[in-house]
């Protein structure tokens, strides 16, 4: 029996239950294999449960599609909108916007299906953005929360969001997690944890699956604290980063954890550390220690590569040029793959700072705004994560690609397509910035740097617009949130 | 316990919750009820059954694999999941985006073996069975995809494409690789 005398609809059925990324393998494999897997109803289905967890406007219209037309959609959430290609004959277009009432602060969920909106007072609520609807986070509703992060899980309206509350008068700092079904706004609290006072001060939250990862600060000593709610235990990260200037960062993928960190030994040059999470089994301790003790962990217990092996070491370096601890700052973006299964993207931009840096003398770099004390042109390295439960370590770690570029990005967020929203101060109006979405990766159209180091897209507005925020979704989708109300657009 | 009788008339005893994996099994329990019958399986062999019914190695590592049992994922249930997680079955059948170990184990087949049980699975309506695990994950691959020569290599699929057509499809697709 060969493979091809399967019955079609046994070939059908398995390519339903494939993720994109294999279904595009497959029609690659032979003639048969490549009708098979361009059938409209196997693409419309692919697309529709896309649509659970990532905005695709316009799924009424799904049947009147071509196949190419379907594939398209699938490939903005990997490529960007294809207006905003260098090569787009048709300047950008959006495609669907709605307005939202205005807020104190606006997110897109992860995905772009759902806006957060908190109010002055810390109150948060959801839209799902395709029908407007408003949830209303019930129990996730909190008075001083200084700050949330959001895991949405697979099947797309499942939120858990964890709120980090400061300590107000004599009441204790406190984290929490609560799942809200955004479909129904009904919502659970998973996980409530109050902090100690005294035990220094904890911000930055991060939260995927079991794990959540906080960073704290106390007096000289930065760490991370990251949790496993469900098995109340946790765990500190020694954050060896000591000046005040920079970033460290972390993130989590299924089994791991990465962060930023410092070479013990000179030149004290920015690291990536990936940790296994299996092989710390002896670093757990209960979760109750973060509220009675005021000193969590003594530096001797902190994990920090001198006394656990990190699972992978990585040398932030490009074209001879590192980034020193003292005078760098870094930021790190983590997105799921939209169409690959246990696949993630991992954006990191690492850019130092003019004069107390030792060694800037890089020739290609030009100083992009000038003055001392602005940073140098940043650098983009971009990893591929790969959660293969067949190879030793269910772990694969690629580094596609890196590059320099403008050093606007510097504190902007990226969407999957390595787009980024940045404002500039305008040169004339010194009241006024432009924000715009840039494209930082270089391509071979551009000649040296003639400089520019970024492609721009399109301006999103000019001039004195102080009361307007931009920020781009992981999947590219723009919000724009004013004074008078929050616009969420999709572009084609 | 359940008693399933094969195509080759061999009788099997076998846990409620293994077999129960199959849509059909579970479908027929349902319609007799308690009952000591055996079901027959005209279209499963019995050396296929023992295939698809190999029991599970049991719920794989909290810690390592902590955000697989946080999700609508894991077709075998660890009886340690808390009641908050349960997921409606349409859900756990419509996205299985973890592979358990019972599953794993298939990779390793011979090829008659493998057509077989694909047979067996959509038969017996096992989702989980007939999942990914021969198109993608592939296991000497270092990215975790099978690409289209590993697939032909593994099915025996002759490639009918002309070199020219075989560039461009090649070229068509390039968008879906992370660079």
């Amino acid at each position: 029996m060969l493979f091809h005398d399967l019955d079609e609809d046994v070939l059908a059925q398995i390519l339903l239950l494939c993720d994109i990324y294999a279904v595009l393998s497959f029609l690659q494999v032979n003639r048969s294999f490549h009708r098979l897997a361009l059938s409209k109803q196997l693409w419309i289905s692919l697309v529709r449960d896309l649509s659970a967890r990532y905005l695709l406007p316009h799924l009424d219209a799904l049947d009147d599609c071509t196949t190419a037309q379907l594939i398209t959609k699938v490939k903005t959430l990997m490529c960007g909108p294809e207006t905003w290609l260098p090569q787009s004959s048709v300047p950008p277009t959006v495609s669907f916007s709605k307005t939202f009432a205005a807020g104190a602060e606006a997110r897109l969920l992860p995905g772009g299906r759902y806006l957060a909106v908190s109010s002055g007072f810390g109150e948060l609520h959801c839209h799902d953005v395709s029908t407007g609807r408003e949830i209303s986070l019930g129990a996730a509703r909190s008075n001083h929360t200084t700050s949330w992060e959001v895991d949405m899980l697979d099947d797309g309206y499942t939120a858990n969001f964890a709120f980090l509350k400061k300590f107000i008068g004599v009441k204790r700092p406190e984290i929490s997690i609560v799942q809200v079904n955004l479909r129904t706004g009904h919502s659970d609290q998973l996980f409530r944890l109050e902090l100690n006072r005294d035990g220094g001060l904890y911000y930055s939250p991060v939260i995927f699956g079991d794990f959540l990862a906080m960073k704290l600060s106390k007096k000289n000593q930065r760490m991370f604290v990251v949790i496993n709610w469900r098995q109340q235990k946790y765990a500190v990260f020694e954050d060896s980063s000591k000046s005040e200037g920079s970033m460290s960062r972390v993130a989590i993928v299924p089994g791991h954890i990465i962060l930023t960190t410092v070479a013990s030994k000179r030149p004290n040059d920015q690291l990536l550390l990936v940790y296994a999470l299996g092989s710390m089994a002896s670093c757990w301790r209960p979760v109750e220690e973060l509220l009675y003790k005021t000193d969590p962990l003594t530096h001797e217990l902190r994990i920090r590569p001198e006394n656990t092996q990190p699972f992978i070491v990585e040398r932030l370096k490009h074209n001879n040029r590192v980034f020193i601890a003292a005078s760098s700052r870094i930021g790190m973006t983590l997105h799921p793959n939209p169409i690959r299964h246990n696949a993630y993207k991992l954006i990191v931009h690492a850019s130092d700072f003019d004069g107390s840096a030792t060694n800037t003398s890089h020739g290609t770099l030009l100083n992009h705004s000038g003055g001392s004390g602005s940073p140098q042109g940043t650098v983009l390295f971009i990893y591929m994560i790969n959660l293969d439960s067949s190879t030793n370590s269910g772990f694969s770690w690629t580094r596609t690609s890196a590059f320099s570029t403008a050093p606007d990005v510097l504190y902007s967020s990226f969407s999957y397509a390595v787009y980024a929203v940045v404002s500039t101060p305008n040169n004339s109006d010194t009241h006024g910035t432009t924000t715009m979405i840039i494209d930082p990766v270089p391509t071979q159209r551009w000649t040296k740097w003639a400089g520019q180091m970024t492609r721009e897209v399109m301006v999103l507005s000019k001039g004195f617009t102080a009361a307007s925020t931009s920020s781009i979704s992981s999947t590219g989708v723009i919000l724009i949130s004013k004074l008078n109300g929050i616009e969420i657009c999709w572009y084609a | 316990m359940v008693l399933l009788v094969t195509s080759d008339n061999e009788q099997f005893q076998t846990e409620k919750d293994i077999v129960e994996r199959s849509v059909l099994i579970k479908n027929m329990l349902e319609d007799v009820g308690e009952s000591d019958q055996p079901i027959p399986l005209p279209n499963v062999s019995s050396s296929v059954l023992k295939k698809v019914t190999q029991p599970s190695t049991g719920p794989t590592e909290i810690d390592v694999r902590g955000r697989y049992l946080s999700t609508a994922s894991t077709t075998v249930e660890s009886p340690s999941r808390p009641p908050i997680l349960e997921q409606s079955q349409d859900e756990t059948r419509k996205r299985t985006t973890d592979i358990s170990e019972w599953d794993q184990k298939f990779i390793t087949v011979d090829q008659e073996m493998l057509f077989e049980i694909i047979l067996a699975a959509n038969y017996l309506d096992i989702k989980s069975l007939l999942c990914r695990r021969w198109l993608q994950d592939g296991s000497q691959h270092d990215q975790g995809a099978r690409p289209p020569e590993e697939i032909r290599k593994l099915f025996n699929i002759v490639n009918d494409f002309t070199p020219e057509e075989e560039a461009q499809i090649k070229k068509e697709n390039e968008w879906a690789e992370d660079r």
